[in-house]
């Protein structure tokens, strides 16, 4: 196997050549792209000449290094067919309407004060809306330009760029993240500590510890991105959430039993975003979307485990709504009021207002309405 | 809802660290004096992770992967951990090196199972 991966290593060394001959040139990078095609430049040539280093190092070539060589390639090639199957492809796949998604992202940017550089949009997903942070793409479903229901999850991906990179900017937020999750081990230890007390069995599986790994290894970053969007865009964020539930995710009390999940349970999502949003004053169309969630509750009858209040407690929830307006603030964003101003604010609160006043009809107003907006960006 | 924004950072940051870890094993095994410098990192890293008031996300979510494995093999992260500084403080390599490969391995199967789903996902 030594010849092979040594093999191996040459040839993803060429697959990389290759790569970075098939980023597009100037012309049909056009304006919003050049970002992307100097970030897959570098992330390419970094990734060779880490290929290079580990075919070329004699403690690499050592027979006692050859598990610590393979993984090390193994992560290599993670990181080229990531390059080649999201960057290489949001440049190769443009669309006519990456134009409008992008100055769509930048105004959002604009009046949020996002501390970061503007993402590079691209409306080619095929996974419903998502940010790579590293390549600074947030992805958005094609037809997405056309509505605005759903546009209110833009404000959600900005988030986790945040919460992840690593830039002195940041560190406020981040560290009330961590901050957070010191709570969030504390609470669990507690929890496990006196589970392991009473104990009758040792031997019996508990899922406490998926449900603390569940936070801090994904929900705190995902309840955060919730807040977050909800600080700086107010109620059509949660209203938007609400049809996103109603639409793909029915279980809204599930929680894992075995395996760690990517999302906190859909009631834990709507209880901590209802918490952010009395925090920034909205106490009133609070009330009536927590009236409309639960009405939902009811319409699909999910059973609620009996685990459930233990892994996702009211406290956490709350806690977490504090901790990250305190991170928002700190960074500098916006935060949302009901007097807020701004294009893409009020367009996509109204929207949702006047959903509500005539939802039979809405779509008539929507098509309207998108047209007109695309004309003042 | 998409999981590709969670995952790619759970890639990346283990990526990282596994980088750092596979080389410090790599170089231990073949020039197995541990280095003051060399040294000083490790206490570094393994600290921060068993510091359950560090407030530092990665560290948070690198120790609760870790965590993960050691409980598989039925071991006490705590004591795990101690008797890995006490060894990275002797400049025990023999027994440091083992204890190190058992995190790398837990970062590689969280590693493995996150760019499985980001690719397919």
């Amino acid at each position: 196997m030594k010849n092979y991966i040594n093999g191996a290593i040459r040839e993803a060394i060429a697959k990389g050549r290759v790569l970075m001959s098939k980023i597009p040139g100037a012309r049909e990078l056009g304006v919003y792209f050049p970002s992307l095609a100097t970030i897959a430049n570098r992330e390419i040539e970094q990734i060779i000449s880490e290929l290079d280093y580990l075919y070329n190092d004699d403690d690499y070539n050592d027979p006692k290094s050859i598990r610590q060589k393979f993984s090390k390639f193994k992560q290599l090639s993670g990181r080229m067919s990531d390059i080649e199957n999201v960057v290489i492809a949001a440049m190769s796949r443009k669309a006519a309407d990456d134009e409008f998604v992008n100055k769509l992202v930048y105004q959002i940017c604009q009046e949020i004060n996002y501390p970061l550089q503007t993402p590079v949009a691209s409306c080619l997903s095929q996974k419903y809306y998502h940010i790579y942070p590293d390549y600074n793409l947030i992805c958005i479903p094609l037809l997405e330009s056309e509505f605005v229901l759903h546009i209110p999850d833009i404000y959600h991906e900005l988030g986790h760029p945040l919460l992840y990179l690593e830039n002195p900017k940041l560190d406020a937020m981040q560290n009330n993240l961590g901050l957070f999750n010191v709570e969030v081990r504390k609470y669990f230890d507690d929890e496990i500590k006196r589970r392991e007390l009473n104990k009758t069995n040792q031997a019996e599986f508990d899922s406490i510890h998926v449900w603390k790994e569940s936070w801090v290894e994904k929900w705190s970053v995902e309840l955060f991105c919730d807040l977050f969007a909800t600080y700086t865009l107010g109620p059509a964020y949660i209203w938007s959430n609400i049809h996103m539930c109603t639409k793909m995710s029915w279980e809204v009390y599930k929680i894992p039993t075995f395996q760690k999940s990517s999302h906190p349970p859909g009631e834990a999502r709507m209880k901590a975003i209802l918490y952010g949003l009395e925090l920034v004053g909205f106490k009133d169309v609070k009330k009536e979307i927590e009236a409309k969630w639960e009405e939902f509750k009811v319409i699909v009858d999910h059973k609620k485990p009996t685990g459930f209040p233990v892994a996702v407690p009211d406290k956490l929830l709350k806690l977490a709504a504090e901790f990250c307006l305190v991170g928002t603030k700190q960074i500098g964003c916006d935060i949302i009021s009901p007097e807020s101003k701004g294009k893409v604010c009020e367009l996509l609160n109204n929207s949702w207002k006047q959903f509500w006043a005539d939802p039979e009809n809405f779509y008539e107003w929507e098509k309207t309405a998108v047209a007109q907006f695309k004309t003042t960006l | 809802m998409s999981n590709i924004g969670i995952n790619t950072n759970s890639f990346r940051i283990t990526s990282k660290y596994l980088d750092i870890l596979n080389d410090f094993i790599v170089k231990a095994k073949i020039h197995p004096e541990i280095t003051e410098a060399r040294q000083e990192q490790l206490i570094d890293f393994v600290s921060k992770l068993t510091d359950v008031n560090n407030a530092e996300p990665q560290f948070q979510m690198l120790a609760s992967i870790i965590e993960r494995e050691l409980r598989n093999f039925n071991k006490r992260p705590d004591v795990f951990f101690s008797t890995l500084i006490e060894d990275i403080k002797n400049k025990n390599t023999e027994t440091v090196i083992p204890k190190i490969e058992m995190i790398t391995e837990a970062l590689d199967v969280e590693n493995s199972e996150v760019l499985a789903k980001i690719i397919g996902d």
